[in-house]
C-alpha cells in the first residue's frame, strides 16, 4: 500500500485483530461457562427429581427393580426436555433396571457413572462418558445404604456447537469491526502524516531545484572555497559547472 | 536544504499520532467486540435459562397436579414455601417460582415478593402470551424485565390456577458486570499492543527512515552523499529518498563528465596552449574533487534500525504472550523471566555475552515450562505446551536484538529496544496473568501478538 499512512495502517491491523480476538475469546469463554453450568444444572434438576422419586418407593421398603413407576418418570423426563437422550437407573451393583432405551437394562452402566454415584454422597456429580455429559445421583435405600445411582445425559457436545455458533457471530462482528478500525485509523494517520507529506516534499522540490541550479547552461556561478575538503555539495555542482563552461569557451576559441 | 529538522519533526509527530491512533483505536475496538459479543451470547444464555425454567415448571406443575388429584384443595397445600425454595436453591438461575388460584391471585411464592408480581400479573402480562417449546400448555410472556413461562393448573373439578416460573434476562447483564474488572484488563491489554504496534510501524515505516533521510541531507555539507542501498519507497519519504539518491548520481556524473570534455577537447584541438590549459582543469578537477567524486557514489553505511525494530517487536509481543503464559505457572516464574529481560537489556554487555544469556534463558525457560506441564502444574498442559515455542522465541528475540550492532555503540549491545520489551512484557503480564486460565484467550491472545510481529515492515539493510 503507497504511502505512509496505509503502511502504518496495515501495521496496526494485526494489533486491531488481537484486541478484537482477546475481547471475544474473554466473553466467549464466560459465556461457555455459564452455559454449561446452565445445562449442567437442569440434568441435575431431572436426576434430584427422579432420585427422590425412587428413594420415596425405596423408603417404603422395596426393591428397585420394583418400583415400576420410575420407567413412567423417566419418560416425562424425556418429554419435559428433549435434549435429554439419557436417562438410566442402575442398582448397587452397576446394572442397569431402568432406562430410557430399553434396550439397555441389564447392561451394566458406565464405570463414570458407578465411580460418580459411590462418590457423590447427597449430591449430584457431573460427568462426561461415552460423548455423553451426564448428571448422576446417588441412591440411598431405607436403612441410608448404597442402591446405585441415577444418570441423566445429553449430547457433551451440545454446548461446544452452541458456543461454535455464537463464535461464528462473534467473528463476523469482529471482522466488520476490525475493517471499521482500520478505516478510522486510516483516516486519522493520513491527517496527521499531511505535515510530513509537505515537509517531504518540500525537501525533495529543493534537492531538484539544487540539482537543476547547477547546469552548466545555467548562470554563473559564485566562486567555489579554495579548501577541497570544504565543499559542499551545492559548491561542488556550480564548481563542476563552471569548469565545463570554461572547456566549453577553451573549445570554441580552438 | 533546510530540511532534516522540519523532516525529522513532522515524522516525530507522525510517530506520536501512531501510537495514540493505535492505543485509541484497539481500546475502541475491544470495548466494541465486547459489547457486540454480549450481545451474541445473551440471546443464548437467555435461552438456556428459559429451557431450565420450562423444565422445572413442568416438574413442579406435576408435583402440585399430583397433591390436586388426591384430594388435596389448593390453598390447603402443605410445605409449599419450603419446595418452592428448595426449587430455587437448586436453579439460582430463575427469579421466582409462584403458583396463583383460579382467580389469579397469588398463593404461593418464593423469590420476587408478591407485592411486586401480583400487579404485573394484574396488568394481563399473560393475555396473549405465546405457547413455547412445542407444547400448548406453555406460554410465555415478558413484563417488567422478567421473563415468564406459565403452565395451567389442573385438579379434577377444574381448572385451579396457573404456575409462573420467572427468570430475569438482565441478570445475566448483571453477572456479566461482576466481571468487569478482568474485562478492564482486556481493555488496557488492548491499548497497551495498540500503541506497542503503533509505535512499531511507525519506526519502520517513518522514523527509522526520516533518521536516514537526516542523515544523508546532512551529507549534502560534503560530496559524497552516500546511496540508499535500496529503491526508494512509493511513498511520501521516498520522494526525498529519490531526489537524495539522483544528487549523489548528479555530483558524480557531472564529474566524470568535466574529465570526459576536457579529454576531448586535448584530443581535438590543434593548438597546444589550449590543449594544456584544458589539461590544466583536468588536473584541477582531479585535484579538486577526484577523492570524492571519482568512485560511484557509496551505498549508505546507515544503521539497521529496520532490523533491530523488527527483532524488538517479535520479542516485545511474544514475550507479552510468553510472560502471561508463565503467570499460569504462578508469579515467581513470571517475575524471573522478566528479571532476566531487564537485565539483559538494560545493560550494555559485549555481544557474546548478550547471545549465552539469551540462549541460556531460552532452553531455561522452555525446560521450565516443559517440566511444569509434564508435572501438571499449569492449569492446562495444552496451553502450557501451546505456549512453549513462545517462551523459546521470546528468550532467542532477546538475545537476538541484544545482538545487533549500533554505530554509535560499536560492539556493544543495544540497551533500549529490549528495555521497552522487557518493560511491555511485565506490563502484559501484570494485566493477562488472571486470565491466564483461561486458555482460548491466551493461546488466540498470542497467536495474534505473532502474527502482529510478523506482519511488521520488512527489515532494512
Amino acid at each position: 500500500v503507497p504511502g505512509v499512512a496505509g503502511r502504518l495502517t496495515l501495521g496496526l491491523a494485526a494489533a486491531f485483530a488481537a484486541a478484537l480476538a482477546a475481547a471475544g475469546a474473554f466473553v466467549h469463554d464466560r459465556a461457555s461457562e455459564r452455559a454449561e453450568a446452565a445445562v449442567a444444572g437442569r440434568l441435575a434438576f431431572v436426576a434430584f427429581e427422579l432420585r427422590d422419586a425412587l428413594e420415596g418407593g425405596l423408603g417404603l421398603g422395596l426393591a428397585l427393580s420394583d418400583i415400576r413407576a420410575a420407567q413412567d418418570q423417566i419418560d416425562r423426563s424425556i418429554l419435559d426436555e428433549p435434549l435429554i437422550d439419557t436417562v438410566a437407573v442402575f442398582d448397587a451393583g452397576g446394572r442397569i433396571v431402568f432406562a430410557r432405551d430399553l434396550a439397555d437394562v441389564g447392561r451394566p452402566a458406565a464405570p463414570a457413572w458407578r465411580d460418580a454415584a459411590a462418590a457423590g454422597g447427597d449430591g449430584v456429580r457431573t460427568v462426561v462418558a461415552d460423548g455423553r455429559l451426564a448428571a448422576v445421583a446417588g441412591l440411598s435405600d431405607a436403612i441410608g445404604g448404597s442402591a446405585g445411582g441415577v444418570a441423566v445425559g445429553m449430547d457433551a457436545g451440545y454446548v461446544g456447537r452452541q458456543a461454535l455458533l455464537s463464535g461464528t457471530g462473534m467473528a463476523a462482528a469482529a471482522a466488520g469491526l476490525l475493517l471499521a478500525g482500520l478505516a478510522a485509523a486510516f483516516a486519522a494517520l493520513s491527517a496527521a502524516a499531511r505535515p510530513l507529506r509537505r515537509e517531504a516534499e518540500a525537501a525533495a522540490a529543493e534537492l531538484d531545484a539544487l540539482v537543476a541550479a547547477a547546469e552548466p547552461a545555467g548562470p554563473e556561478a559564485a566562486p567555489p572555497p579554495p579548501d577541497p575538503d570544504r565543499w559542499s555539495a551545492a559548491a561542488a555542482l556550480a564548481d563542476l559547472a563552471a569548469r565545463e563552461r570554461r572547456l566549453e569557451r577553451l573549445d570554441q576559441s580552438a | 536544504v533546510s530540511g532534516p529538522a522540519g523532516l525529522v519533526a513532522a515524522a516525530r509527530r507522525t510517530g506520536v499520532a501512531a501510537v495514540a491512533a493505535g492505543a485509541a483505536a484497539a481500546l475502541l475496538l475491544a470495548a466494541a467486540a465486547l459489547a457486540a459479543a454480549v450481545a451474541v451470547v445473551l440471546p443464548d444464555l437467555a435461552g438456556e435459562r428459559e429451557r431450565t425454567a420450562a423444565v422445572v415448571a413442568t416438574s413442579v406443575e406435576r408435583s402440585i397436579e399430583r397433591a390436586l388429584a388426591l384430594g388435596v384443595p389448593f390453598d390447603r397445600l402443605a410445605g409449599m414455601p419450603e419446595f418452592l425454595s428448595r426449587i430455587l436453591r437448586e436453579n439460582p438461575d430463575l427469579r421466582f417460582v409462584a403458583a396463583t388460584g383460579a382467580d389469579g391471585t397469588i398463593a404461593y411464592w418464593e423469590g420476587v415478593s408478591r407485592h411486586r408480581l401480583q400487579p404485573i400479573l394484574d396488568a394481563g402480562a399473560l393475555d396473549g402470551a405465546a405457547p413455547v417449546g412445542g407444547r400448548a400448555d406453555l406460554v410465555r410472556a415478558e413484563a417488567d424485565g422478567f421473563s415468564i413461562l406459565a403452565l395451567a393448573l389442573d385438579a379434577p373439578a377444574g381448572p385451579a390456577g396457573r404456575l409462573l416460573v420467572g427468570t430475569q434476562p438482565r441478570q445475566i447483564l448483571e453477572e456479566a458486570a461482576l466481571a468487569l474488572p478482568d474485562a478492564l484488563r482486556i481493555l488496557a491489554f488492548a491499548a497497551l499492543l495498540g500503541a506497542a504496534a503503533g509505535w512499531a510501524a511507525w519506526a519502520g515505516v517513518a522514523g527509522d527512515r526520516a533518521a536516514e533521510a537526516q542523515s544523508r541531507l546532512g551529507a549534502l555539507g560534503g560530496t559524497r552523499i552516500p546511496r540508499l542501498p535500496r529503491p526508494p519507497r512509493r511513498d511520501e519519504l521516498g520522494a526525498v529518498e529519490a531526489a537524495l539518491d539522483r544528487a549523489a548520481l548528479a555530483l558524480h556524473d557531472r564529474y566524470r563528465r568535466v574529465l570526459a570534455h576536457a579529454e576531448e577537447v586535448r584530443g581535438a584541438v590543434f593548438d597546444a596552449d589550449v590543449a594544456a590549459r584544458a589539461a590544466e582543469v583536468e588536473r584541477e578537477t582531479a585535484a579538486a574533487h577526484g577523492p570524492a567524486l571519482a568512485e560511484p557514489p557509496p551505498p549508505a553505511a546507515l544503521p539497521r534500525p529496520g532490523r533491530l525494530t523488527r527483532a524488538a517487536v517479535a520479542l516485545s509481543l511474544s514475550a507479552g504472550a510468553a510472560a502471561a503464559a508463565f503467570l499460569a505457572l504462578g508469579p515467581p516464574a513470571a517475575a524471573a523471566f522478566v528479571a532476566a529481560a531487564a537485565v539483559v537489556a538494560a545493560t550494555p554487555i559485549p555481544r557474546e555475552t548478550a547471545r549465552a544469556l539469551g540462549v541460556v534463558g531460552a532452553l531455561a525457560a522452555v525446560a521450565g515450562f516443559a517440566g511444569a506441564a509434564a508435572g501438571g502444574a499449569a492449569p492446562d498442559p495444552a496451553t502450557a505446551w501451546a505456549s512453549a515455542p513462545l517462551v523459546a522465541g521470546a528468550g532467542l528475540g532477546l538475545a537476538a536484538a541484544a545482538l545487533r550492532r549500533h554505530p554509535a555503540r560499536g560492539d556493544r549491545a543495544t540497551p533500549l529496544p529490549p528495555a521497552a520489551a522487557a518493560a511491555f512484557a511485565a506490563a502484559c503480564a501484570t494485566l493477562l496473568g488472571p486470565l491466564a486460565g483461561s486458555g482460548a484467550l491466551l493461546v488466540l491472545g498470542a497467536a495474534a501478538a505473532l502474527a502482529a510481529a510478523l506482519s511488521l515492515p520488512p527489515a532494512e539493510g
